[in-house]
Order: structure tokens, then C-alpha cells, then sequence
């Protein structure tokens, strides 16, 4: 199943999606705060097409649900999901500047780092880092603009790329290694903790493996590896447990990557990939899973990282998706920036791609339907993940844009 | 003032290696100090003899080409310049600062692709 596109007009460095606000970083220092769900729910569309555009867009998890299981064991009821997808993906939704305005916020001139090398939103603080370190703004919808204007100096240390959970960001810092700044009991990251190494090897990105971090480089690579702890009052803590050398982890050396379960190595053939499972004591921790041939490849690995729908993997002038079931999808030409969300509730069936003169949203949905313990390609996933046992109801694309 | 610093042109694996002449070298450190790319005590360059950015050097032990310089200067009396081919992928305080990135995005001498290549330490060819 092709993926979906949503484009939007603009010339941008960098784009985030976070509790119904895209933030748009231009290219000429302004940071634009858009509603989107106001944004989506303006798309004209049959009524048909509602709930394809809801979980395209709005509500990933939705499709995710454990109750949902059976009913999508019932090919009739697949093919008519599948078809709803099919059917939008033949409509065109392209978002003009004009129209972009109408459902536009906030525009003021970034304070923050420019142009920056990573951002990263957690507990409505944004990070924002470059080489010339790390600094953190507050986008709680109080402020007057989508991103406090009155940003706080972190860090400044370099910072080639970062990631959020477990109440830490991870911070890689080039050959300075890599990095952890606790973000406070109040998960504010205002209490003014310096980031402490966890190692000193290259480490160009770093991305969540569970409690775990993996440390991506050029040369090779590392998890950061944690066991997690529970104390008697039932609260969980990450416990240091050392580092592990991506060849230890993949009997080879190359350029790898890894999120939540899937760790992956870059191989002459294609992607080798790992099943990650940080519980067990013993060999079943790091599981072989196979390789992903590699037949679309298109020179050099730039970047990569592992999303539900798949791994997604950035060569010289090319970006490639090997999703999680059917054949790889490559979107040609050299990106400006490229982002996904594999660990938001409501967008990890997205990639966000930037060009010259627009922003490219790709709405994956096939992986509803794959089985999440035996696929290769991309992070397992179910709607109740790391979230407690949400209840999803649904029953109009208003019932979300009231929300 | 600059020097050719001997140890990027002796073919010395664990040096960066100038490709380009001296004459280059010290014309690329020129244009960085007329371009406002020099801090006090570093910054970076870019040969575009004919206005296209060329390569200028290889990393260490002959790996990559690249296409950027870095300067620093020594601590002293009169300032003393020397520079290097960097190896933006390698060493973080090989990338340019921040607002060096932003004056040659702004003046559209790299491409805004390349430019985040480099910010990320990632592989970045011309």
C-alpha cells in the first residue's frame, strides 16, 4: 500500500509534531506554531475518507488497538479499511501558504540556536541543540508564542543529535561520546543537572532502545545498556549496566542504529537486524532476526533510524523505506531534513521529509495490519504500549478536533 | 599572520592533507578573514576560487575528501594563524559554529541539505 502525502508550501529547515501543534522551522529564522487539527479537519473530503484521514494524520494508535485484532482478522473488514486508505491516498492534499495561515497560531523569530542540528520535544519543553550546545523552551500553549521566547542555555557542550524518554535526554556529542541530562523530578530539565558521559566513543545520533541508548556512529556504534530496576513501592528506576559495542552486538562492524527492539547494522547485502528484549539475562536479550535485502540502495548511509512502518534509511540522494510488509519505497532527491516520531502516541506512522521549497508528510498504514512479534522491518508496536491501557473512542474527526 | 603548518602537507597518516597549493591555502584563509568567518581564536574556510567550493583536502590517513578548512590561531603577542583540511564527521569541533552555518546558508553559498549534514556530523560530499 502506497503511503499517503500531505504537502505543505514553505521553505523550512526542520518540522515537529507534538500534541496537535506543528512547529515549522523556516529556513530565514522564524519559527511558525500551527494547529494541526484545525488544519487537518479543514481538509475537504468525503465523508468516507474520515477515518483514513484520522488515523493517517491524527491518531496512529488508533488502528493499533488490541480489541481491533480480531475484527482485522476478518479479510471482508481489511479490505474495506484498506480500501478507505487507497481511496485517499487517490485525493490531493496539498496545503498552500495561504491556506497554511489560516490555521497558523504563532510566527515569531526563533530564539533559539540556528540553524540548529536537532530538536527534541518532551513534557511540552522544546530542546533545541547545534555545536554550540543544548538550550530548552517551554511550548505548554501558555505562552504567547508556540515556543517561549525566553529560552534557557542548557549545555554548552556540542551536540550532533538527541532524544527524550524515561525523563532524560540522551545527548550525542560527536567524539566528546555520549551524553545523559536528567530532566528533573518535574520532568522540567530546569534543575540545573550537567549532562554526565556515559561513554567516550563517537557517537554522530542516539535514539531509546526501551530503558537503553544506542549510540549510532559513522565507525560503528554502542548501547548504552540499562537494566530496570523496581523498588518496593513499586517505582521503577534505569540502572547503568555498561556498554556494549555494536560488533559485540552484531558480530560485525558498520555503521548501525537502533530503537526500542530493532537494532540495525548496516552490511554489504543490507540492514542486519537485532530483536532487543533488555528483560532477559541471557542470550535471548539480542535475537538474530534476519536481513533486509538492500536492492533499492543508493550509495553512502547518511542517517537511519527504525520506525513502526519500517526502517527508513537516508543515502546521498535518496531516502528509502523498507517497510514492515510489502516492497521498499524510495522518494528521490537529496532531503533538506527528515524526521520521524517513533515514539509519539499519535504520529509514528509518519515521515516528515524537507525540501527546497516544501514539507513532505507521508502517512505509513500497512502495519496495523503485520504481525508485531515476527516483523524484521520496524519497531514493535501496539496502542497500549508504554502508556497503561488507554481506552480509544473515537467516533467523529470533530470528537478530536473538540479534544 | 599565517603559517603553513608542515604536518597537513608531509603526507603524515594521522594529519589531515591540504590538496590544494599553498598560494590556495593562504588565499582560502584570506577570504574567511574578508567573510568574517574567523573567531578570535578559530574558524573556517571554504575554497571557491571561481565561485563553486572545491575540494580542498583529504582526512586523516586519506579517507574522505573535504571541503572544509579550519583555522585557529595561537594564543600570543601577534595573532598566528594556521589551518587544516577538517573532518566535520569525525571531530565535533571540526564543525563550523553555528552562525558561521547560518551566514553561509544565508548567503546561499551551501546548500541548506549540506549544511545540516555538516551541523549533524554526517557524511557530506560536494
Amino acid at each position: 500500500m502506497h503511503p499517503l502525502k500531505l504537502t505543505i508550501q514553505g521553505h523550512f529547515w526542520d518540522s515537529y509534531l507534538y500534541e496537535g501543534r506543528l512547529y515549522l522551522f523556516g529556513r530565514d529564522g522564524e519559527i511558525t506554531t500551527v494547529n494541526w487539527r484545525s488544519l487537518i479537519g479543514g481538509v475537504k473530503l468525503k465523508k468516507k475518507y474520515e477515518l483514513a484521514l484520522i488515523c493517517a494524520f491524527l491518531r496512529s494508535d488508533f488502528l493499533y488497538g488490541i480489541d481491533l485484532k480480531l475484527l482485522f482478522s476478518d479479510s471482508e473488514i481489511k479490505d474495506v479499511v484498506m480500501r478507505k486508505f487507497q481511496g485517499l491516498s487517490n485525493n490531493s492534499l496539498e496545503v498552500s501558504s495561504q491556506k497554511l495561515k489560516k490555521h497558523t497560531i504563532s510566527t515569531q523569530d526563533n530564539p533559539c540556536f540556528f540553524p540548529h542540528s536537532d530538536i527534541e520535544v518532551y513534557n511540552r519543553n522544546i530542546y533545541v541543540a547545534s555545536k554550540d550546545g543544548l538550550m530548552s523552551a517551554s511550548c505548554n500553549k501558555k505562552t504567547k508564542y508556540g515556543i517561549s521566547s525566553r529560552p534557557e542555555k542548557k549545555w554548552d557542550g556540542p551536540v550532533t543529535g538527541m532524544s527524550a524518554s524515561y525523563r532524560t535526554l540522551a545527548i550525542a556529542a560527536g567524539d566528546e561520546g555520549l551524553y545523559e541530562l536528567p530532566l528533573g523530578p518535574d520532568w522540567d530539565g530546569m534543575n540545573g543537572d550537567e549532562p554526565s558521559r556515559l561513554s567516550d566513543g563517537i557517537c554522530n545520533d542516539c535514539s531509546w532502545a526501551y530503558y537503553s541508548i544506542f549510540g549510532s556512529s559513522f565507525e560503528s556504534g554502542f548501547l548504552a545498556s540499562y537494566r530496570q530496576q523496581q523498588d518496593s513501592d513499586r517505582v521503577f528506576s534505569r540502572e547503568f549496566d555498561g556498554i556494549i559495542p555494536a560488533h559485540q552486538i552484531f558480530g560485525s562492524r558498520g555503521f548501525s542504529w537502533g530503537v526500542h527492539d530493532k537494532l540495525c547494522q548496516a552490511v554489504g547485502s543490507g540492514i542486519k537486524v537485532v530483536k532487543y528484549s533488555p528483560w532477559y539475562d541471557d542470550d535471548r536479550n539480542f535475537q538474530e532476526m534476519g536481513i533486509v535485502s538492500l536492492e533499492d540502495w543508493k550509495g553512502e548511509i547518511v542517517s537511519a533510524s527504525v520506525a513502526s512502518f519500517g526502517v527508513v534509511v537516508e543515502a546521498e540522494n535518496a531516502i528509502v523505506v523498507f517497510p514492515s510488509a510489502g516492497p521498499s519505497v524510495t522518494f528521490e532527491g537529496e532531503p533538506i531534513n527528515w524526521r520521524i516520531f517513533p515514539r509519539s502516541k499519535n504520529y509514528e506512522n509518519q515521515l516528515h521529509i524537507i525540501y527546497d521549497d516544501r514539507l513532505e508528510i507521508f502517512s505509513f498504514n500497512h502495519d496495523y495490519l503485520v504481525d508485531q512479534e515476527s516483523k524484521i522491518s520496524g519497531v514493535y508496536t501496539r496502542a497500549d504500549r508504554d502508556r497503561g491501557k488507554r481506552k480509544v473512542s473515537i467516533n467523529s474527526l470533530q470528537d478530536i478536533l473538540n479534544n | 599572520m599565517y603559517t603553513h603548518n608542515k604536518n597537513h602537507r608531509n603526507g603524515n597518516p594521522r594529519k589531515s592533507q591540504w590538496s590544494i597549493s599553498k598560494d590556495e591555502e593562504k588565499l582560502c584563509f584570506d577570504c574567511s578573514k574578508n567573510n568574517q568567518w574567523l573567531n578570535e581564536f578559530d574558524g573556517w574556510g571554504l575554497h571557491c576560487p571561481q565561485g563553486d567550493i572545491l575540494w580542498l583536502g583529504w582526512t586523516q590517513g586519506g579517507g574522505k575528501q573535504t571541503f572544509i578548512a579550519k583555522f585557529v590561531c595561537a594564543k600570543g603577542n601577534k595573532p598566528n594563524w594556521h589551518g587544516y583540511p577538517a573532518n566535520h564527521q569525525k571531530h565535533v569541533h571540526d564543525i563550523p559554529d553555528t552562525h558561521i552555518l547560518n551566514k553561509w546558508l544565508q548567503e546561499k553559498l551551501i546548500k541548506p541539505a549540506k549544511i545540516r549534514k555538516i551541523a549533524k556530523g554526517q557524511t557530506c560530499t560536494l
